[in-house]
């Protein structure tokens, strides 16, 4: 009885994450490091990481 | 004129007659009535029969000690919802190959259903329920000695000479210590017959049993006997195979849930459109590189996979810092590749390590412009290594993820054939004490 009802529940769940997140990749893929970057309200720069990022291309290097 | 006593419409209720042993004077209970055909005295193992008269007579006196069973004589229990009284005891033992293998046999009584047979195993610490059989089993022809009783195939399990070496209370047949037997014990879990020969001075009997594994637990609820069974070992003829209980649900639960990977893998593949966004070679280290992209449909996730190649790499390492900033939203991600690449020779042997190229798969990546911001490293520590001079980058969207499909194909097909092999370590074990073992 355990033994069925695990696996119906383990196939279930890899299905359902093959259905809705095979596309996505959200669970099953490498991790980065995410978040909402920083604009400087002066030069319109944004900063993450401690890289100088700004829009039009080009890099500002530093910290 | 004198008034006659009020006739009774009901017998009186039937309760159990009372008696002495007629060698020790120990008190004896008897239940059975006109069933019995021998008592044997808990208290010194006299041996009494009952007389045309209805009287007991003292058959052979005898002094031996009082044995403790795992259950006591005249113990009560319910199972499967009949009420069984324990009214005989009798303990048995065969010998493989120099070792005793002893069992309890209890008689149980119930005066609208008869007798049972509840055996527990000294050896292995399991249960099984016995009915005599209301007719003998059909022998089969195969190379591996098969019965059929009813609609159940049995197969042989182990043959052994049985011998009591103990008994109390009564029985149903004129039993004595020492009394043999040629027994034949026929497997379907969590079934089996069990045949016995014994040959007395009418000539030979056998008797046939249905039997039927039974949790020690619940035997132990069943008889209301303090504390826990005595524990189980090893796995039992007749215990049930759990890996197999579930077997053809199993299987065939396999076969659709296949299928529904089958079409949900279809529709995942229909549903992608990988594209290169971003193919470019030969860039220099010198500089960083930004570059303004878009990916995948605005506001859908898709997964990406970044491709970085510095060429030529020998003997050395290359690193590249990556962040993609959604121009939109400007919420960023950030990771790291690092390709590294040595060869050699060593004591005349060549070997290698590493990859000319660093790959890494991002999913939830959210559709729209990104602006791509790399900062690249080469190896310089040392003017024996030559650097790589560029490298290249690549960067796929709603890249197939086979990994997804994969997983569940293991699962799917893995778990059953897990349980397959668990069953099937499960039956070696309980054929590990059969004369069918291998090596036996």
């Amino acid at each position: 009885m355990f033994f069925r009802n695990f696996y119906w529940i383990c196939a279930g769940l890899v299905l359902l994450l093959l259905a809705f997140d095979g596309a996505a990749g959200n669970l099953l893929t490498f991790a980065p490091d995410r978040g909402k970057v920083d604009r400087d309200p002066a030069s319109g720069t944004i900063r993450s990481q401690g890289i100088f990022v700004w829009f039009g291309g080009g890099y500002q290097g530093g910290k | 004129m004198t008034q006659e006593a009020p006739r009774k419409l009901f017998r009186a209720e039937a309760q159990a007659e009372s008696v002495k042993c007629l060698n020790c004077g120990g008190p004896i209970a008897l239940h059975s009535f006109g069933a019995m055909q021998r008592v044997i005295c808990p208290h010194c193992g006299s041996a009494l029969a009952s007389t045309n008269s209805g009287a007991l007579a003292l058959l052979e006196a005898a002094s031996r000690k009082h044995q403790p069973s795992v259950l006591p004589l005249h113990a009560r229990g319910t199972l499967e919802g009949i009420e069984w009284e324990v009214i005989g005891i009798c303990w048995r033992r065969c010998i493989v190959d120099g070792f005793a293998y002893p069992w309890q046999e209890f008689l149980l009584f119930n005066p609208y259903r008869g007798f049972r047979w509840l055996i527990y195993s000294n050896s292995d610490g399991h249960w099984t329920l016995g009915v005599n059989l209301d007719g003998a089993p059909e022998i089969l022809k195969s190379s591996h000695h098969r019965v059929r009783f009813k609609d159940r195939k049995y197969r042989h399990f182990q043959s052994a000479e049985a011998v009591v070496t103990y008994v109390e209370g009564e029985f149903t047949w004129e039993v004595h210590v020492g009394d043999k037997a040629e027994a034949n014990d026929f497997v379907d879990p969590p079934f089996g017959l069990s045949t016995e020969q014994a040959t007395g001075p009418d000539g030979d009997e056998i008797t046939f049993t249905l039997q039927q594994h039974l949790d020690a637990r619940t035997v132990w609820k069943a008889f209301a006997q303090p504390g826990k069974p005595p524990p189980t070992r090893g796995v039992a003829p007749l215990q049930p195979n759990p890996w197999r209980r579930h077997r053809r649900q199993i299987w065939l639960s396999m076969l659709v849930l296949f299928g529904l990977w089958w079409v949900l893998s279809d529709r995942l593949a229909a549903s992608l459109h990988t594209r290169t966004v971003l193919n470019e070679h030969n860039i220099s280290f010198d500089e960083p590189l930004s570059r303004t992209l878009t990916i995948g449909r605005t506001g859908e996730a898709t997964a990406i996979e970044f491709i970085f190649s510095p060429d030529p790499l020998d003997n050395a390492w290359a690193y590249a810092d990556v962040m993609l900033v959604n121009l939109a939203t400007e919420q960023a991600v950030g990771f790291s590749l690092e390709a590294s690449y040595y060869h050699g020779v060593t004591d005349g042997e060549s070997w290698s390590e590493g990859s000319s190229r660093a790959a890494v798969t991002i999913g939830n990546v959210i559709g729209g412009e990104y602006l791509l911001q790399l900062q690249p490293q080469r190896d310089t520590s040392s003017i024996f290594i030559h650097p790589p001079t560029s490298f290249g980058i690549t960067l796929i969207e709603d890249v197939h993820l086979t990994r997804y499909s994969v997983l569940a194909l293991l699962v799917i097909f893995g778990l059953p054939m897990f349980g397959g092999l668990m069953g099937w370590i499960f039956e070696r074990r309980r054929w590990k004490n059969s004369d069918y073992a291998q090596g036996s």
